[in-house]
């Protein structure tokens, strides 16, 4: 076992109270007199308890969120936006311009699914909360994801080698169903769902999840999670997925 | 004296806790345009005002779980208290401004979060960087940071007892390499 293996085995040890009285006591002292080591414990014990605390890191996210002032616009059924230029799926400007018009003047009208579809995906914003640092660290597809050139993206994610985190994985979800790959982006935004490994995004990848299946035409399934969006009133998309249902 | 919280405050406390989007969402609505408003007559962004924000509303999460939150005043004014004390240092460390900043003005509550803020400024370090590994690595430290036992790990992920111990210390490992690193932690003290 390698000298720094070994200190971070200790430090675990401390912090959960698996050592002896004597071990206990004797590590204490050192700490006492050695400055390095007691900043070491004090970091170990924070990080723990920071990236431990569920309930925190989703409040990180839910306030990492309301600071990007174009997330929410489609609950306000803003739903023409100006990201949608650039991913260039179906639908024209002209198009969405006119869908945007029946949608706020004639709430009755029936919709096919692409309108609807259409009408309320917009891609995840990613710049509003990334440091300049962040960004000087971000993977070429997350460059091409956040410029909007989603074909681009793709591409990238696909030829990525690296370990790709649960992050990038959402990214790459939202990338596939901007360039029509809606059965794809399901599998792995099921795969992201099974890990749960950002609980801060749940949420969002449930919305997501709800209008992959649309895209894909799996209308039965993407009712099913719309309508468990919809029922829970504390979800940030349970207006729009109550609306989407009554259109659907 | 101790202010009593009334029951629109202690709920929007309780939605903190449980990081009720609907209710931090109100706290928004109610609070954040002072604080903008603040920041902004005195040189700095809106953006910046956000950050300040955000981080008070972290300042006030750790405050309230760690059941150490003395009001004396209503929570509106507690916030603005917050923001205003954190603003204000922050251009006096920096002097990045020519700003006559009334000391008994940014000594309110200065004791009563320094500490805390600094964590929460090192917890967003550490969370960065935690984003930043493989999913692997943040599934299983987040399972380990949870207090999940390897055994039980192991099951979960479907592999080894004794490969879940050697992954959960390489991806530690990486992960402190990676914030020790960080300019922005080395600056800020312990």
């Amino acid at each position: 076992m390698s000298e720094q293996s070994s200190l971070y085995e200790q430090i675990e040890k401390y912090l959960n109270k698996e050592l002896t009285e004597v071990e206990h006591a004797e590590f204490e002292q050192q700490m006492q007199q050695d400055e390095t080591l007691r900043k070491e414990v004090l970091m170990h014990k924070e990080m723990a308890a920071s990236l431990g605390d569920e309930n925190y890191q989703q409040l990180i996210s839910t306030l990492e969120n309301l600071q990007n002032p174009d997330q929410f616009e489609a609950e306000n059924s803003k739903i023409i936006n100006a990201n949608y230029l650039r991913f260039g799926i179906a639908a024209s400007v002209v198009f969405v311009m006119l869908l945007g018009l029946i949608f706020l003047l004639n709430k009755t009208q029936t919709y096919s699914v692409d309108q609807l579809f259409v009408a309320y995906f917009e891609p995840y914003q990613v710049d509003a909360f990334r440091s300049a640092d962040d960004q000087a660290e971000m993977s070429d597809a997350m460059k091409a994801y956040q410029n909007g050139d989603y074909e681009k993206a793709v591409l990238l994610f696909k030829q990525t080698t690296t370990d790709l985190n649960s992050l990038d994985n959402f990214y790459w979800a939202i990338t596939l169903i901007a360039t029509d790959s809606g059965n794809e982006a399901i599998e792995k935004l099921d795969d992201l769902k099974s890990e749960n490994v950002m609980p801060g995004l749940n949420q969002n990848i449930d919305w997501y999840l709800a209008l992959a299946n649309l895209q894909a035409g799996k209308i039965k399934e993407a009712k099913a999670i719309l309508e468990s969006i919809s029922e829970n009133t504390q979800h940030y998309k349970s207006k729009a997925a109550t609306e989407l249902l009554d259109k659907l | 004296m101790l202010k009593t919280l009334n029951k629109r405050e202690q709920e929007l406390l309780e939605g903190l806790l449980t990081a009720d989007r609907t209710l931090i969402q109100e706290m928004y609505d109610a609070y954040q345009a002072g604080v903008i408003s603040f920041i902004k007559q005195r040189g700095g962004t809106e953006s910046d005002a956000k950050d300040v924000f955000q981080d008070a509303i972290l300042v006030l999460y750790k405050k309230v779980k760690a059941n150490d939150l003395v009001l004396t005043v209503s929570l509106n004014s507690f916030i603005k208290a917050i923001c205003r004390n954190m603003w204000l240092t922050k251009i006096r460390d920096k002097r990045e401004l020519n700003v006559e900043v009334n000391e008994d003005e940014n000594m309110l509550l200065e004791e009563q979060i320094e500490d805390v803020l600094t964590g929460v400024l090192r917890e967003k370090i550490y969370r960065k960087h935690f984003l930043n590994l493989g999913e692997q690595c943040q599934h299983i430290l987040k399972l380990f940071f949870s207090k999940v036992k390897m055994k039980e790990i192991a099951v979960k992920l479907n592999i080894t007892e004794k490969y879940v111990k050697k992954r959960k210390f390489e991806c530690k490992e990486k992960l402190i390499v990676a914030i020790k690193n960080d300019p922005h932690f080395k600056e800020l003290k312990f």
